[in-house]
């Protein structure tokens, strides 16, 4: 499978709060039978997750060492999740923020209260500066739940992800519900982990719920979306 | 949510009958400016989604093919569209010179068409306040000494007073109805705001908008236009 969403990168975020812990994560997503996986730190201002590129890509480097040491059967590849605001679109410029791996893809976010930024137009910023968008966790957002709205964006030409854990856990039910909508519409790009922390890779899971579901292909088609990967 | 496609026909097909549809509206604008000159072209209309982007960007494209030295101002700073037309970052423009007194040559972008555009940048807070100010006024009379054309897009008479405080400095306004679209009576009405303004209304141009829905979205094809003088029947 491949992962192009998780927090695994140390000390950056809200994710992973040390070198062993972020470990410990790449063991569990190798177990569960992930091959790649991006490290995607928040790049959120209102929270205060600013760590520049310069310093992620220190810090993934000491990450990398540590996964040839331990010969974990897994590729690390760096980006960001952006939380979209019009000031992004120079850090994008500027690569202090950074896209999927060697990719042209960029991982936004967007405020998962209430709409603070139109989504069309973030998508039509992002597309003009050469990238292309993928929505992160789209069905998370509680202001948009439209089928219609789905569409447009893709049709603007942003790529869409889903969280594994929204597919297999019912506990946030809009989520679960929106999860769902999305797949059945075949309007799904990636699945992706968001991991935060140890213990919460609801990849396997997920895959083993779409493949009964949807068909094998289908699952291949979102867990192991290439198009990331040069 | 909603989004827009616009097509430029004279510079993507300029051999079609629309493009042709664009020449005409310039030569029927050069014809108005015999006595005074009509440098500064404001396009607005009625209503939402009536055509009025369409119009100001084939408008420029046909003063480019003439060589003319022409630049796009995106003053509908409620729902901007001209860096869609244009598949141009919207980050930079007219709300920096407002609020922080960049240079305003900073911020044009010189389009590959040759057209130049000064885009609307982040959201203005109180848009009706800013078109007023002396420092908009001063940036349409430095345009005025640097292009040959200056086209304004702004937003619907019927929406807000934007398009009125606009016409006080442009030289002529195009006030577009889509003939398949636009109810007669908001036409009437839009365009009797634009007199009583005392706006210099050069005609309405009918636009036959081909609006291809894809469920919220719209894309801007095939157009035509007539203008007679902003007499409607």
């Amino acid at each position: 499978m491949i992962d192009i969403h998780s927090h695994i990168l140390p000390n950056v975020d809200d994710g992973s709060d040390g070198m062993e812990t972020s470990l410990a994560m790449l063991r569990e997503a190798a177990g569960l039978g992930v091959s790649d996986i991006f490290l995607t730190p928040h790049y959120m201002r209102f929270r205060n997750y600013l760590s520049p590129s310069s310093i992620n890509r220190e810090i993934f480097s000491r990450v990398l060492e540590e996964v040839k040491r331990e010969k974990l059967p897994i590729k690390l590849h760096l980006g960001n999740e952006i939380y979209y605001s019009v000031d992004m679109l120079d850090a994008i410029r500027k690569g202090v923020v950074l896209p999927l791996g060697d990719s042209d893809k960029i991982l936004i976010e967007f405020s998962l209260l209430e709409e603070e930024d139109d989504i069309g137009e973030a998508i039509a910023n992002v597309i003009s500066l050469g990238y292309v968008p993928v929505i992160a966790h789209l069905e998370r957002y509680p202001y948009v739940s439209k089928t219609k709205d789905y569409e447009i964006m893709k049709r603007m030409g942003a790529l869409i992800q889903v969280n594994a854990r929204s597919i297999v856990r019912h506990s946030d039910f809009a989520a679960h519900n929106k999860a769902m909508k999305l797949l059945k519409a075949g309007l799904v790009d990636f699945v992706a982990s968001d991991q935060h922390r140890p213990g919460h890779n609801h990849m396997k899971e997920a895959y083993i719920f779409v493949s009964r579901k949807y068909g094998k292909q289908i699952a291949e088609k979102l867990f192991v979306n290439k198009s990331v990967i040069k | 949510m909603e989004y827009f496609e616009y097509h430029n026909v004279v510079i993507e097909s300029p051999n079609s009958r629309g493009a042709e549809s664009y020449r005409k509206l310039e030569l029927n604008i050069a014809m108005m400016s015999l006595d005074k000159k009509v440098q500064v072209v404001q396009s607005t209309s009625a209503v939402p989604e009536d055509g009025k982007t369409t119009t100001a960007i084939n408008l420029a494209a046909v003063y480019a093919e003439k060589k003319k030295k022409v630049i796009i101002l995106d003053l509908d700073l409620r729902r901007p569209k001209i860096q869609l037309a244009f598949h141009k970052p919207n980050d930079k423009g007219f709300y920096d010179y407002v609020t922080k007194d960049v240079d305003y040559h900073e911020l044009i972008i010189h389009d590959e068409s040759g057209i130049d555009l000064l885009l609307t940048g982040k959201h203005i807070s109180f848009p009706h306040i800013v078109l007023e100010s002396q420092k908009t006024v001063a940036l349409i009379e430095n345009l005025r000494k640097e292009y040959d054309y200056i086209i304004i897009d702004t937003p619907p008479v019927l929406s807000v007073t934007d398009p009125l405080i606009v016409s006080k400095y442009a030289d002529g306004v195009l006030y577009v109805v889509a003939y398949n679209k636009t109810k007669r009576d908001d036409a009437k009405a839009g365009l009797a705001q634009l007199e009583k303004n005392n706006a210099n209304v050069l005609g309405s141009v009918f636009a036959n908008i081909d609006i291809k829905r894809f469920k919220g979205y719209h894309s801007y094809d095939y157009y035509n236009y007539s203008s007679d003088n902003g007499k409607l029947h």
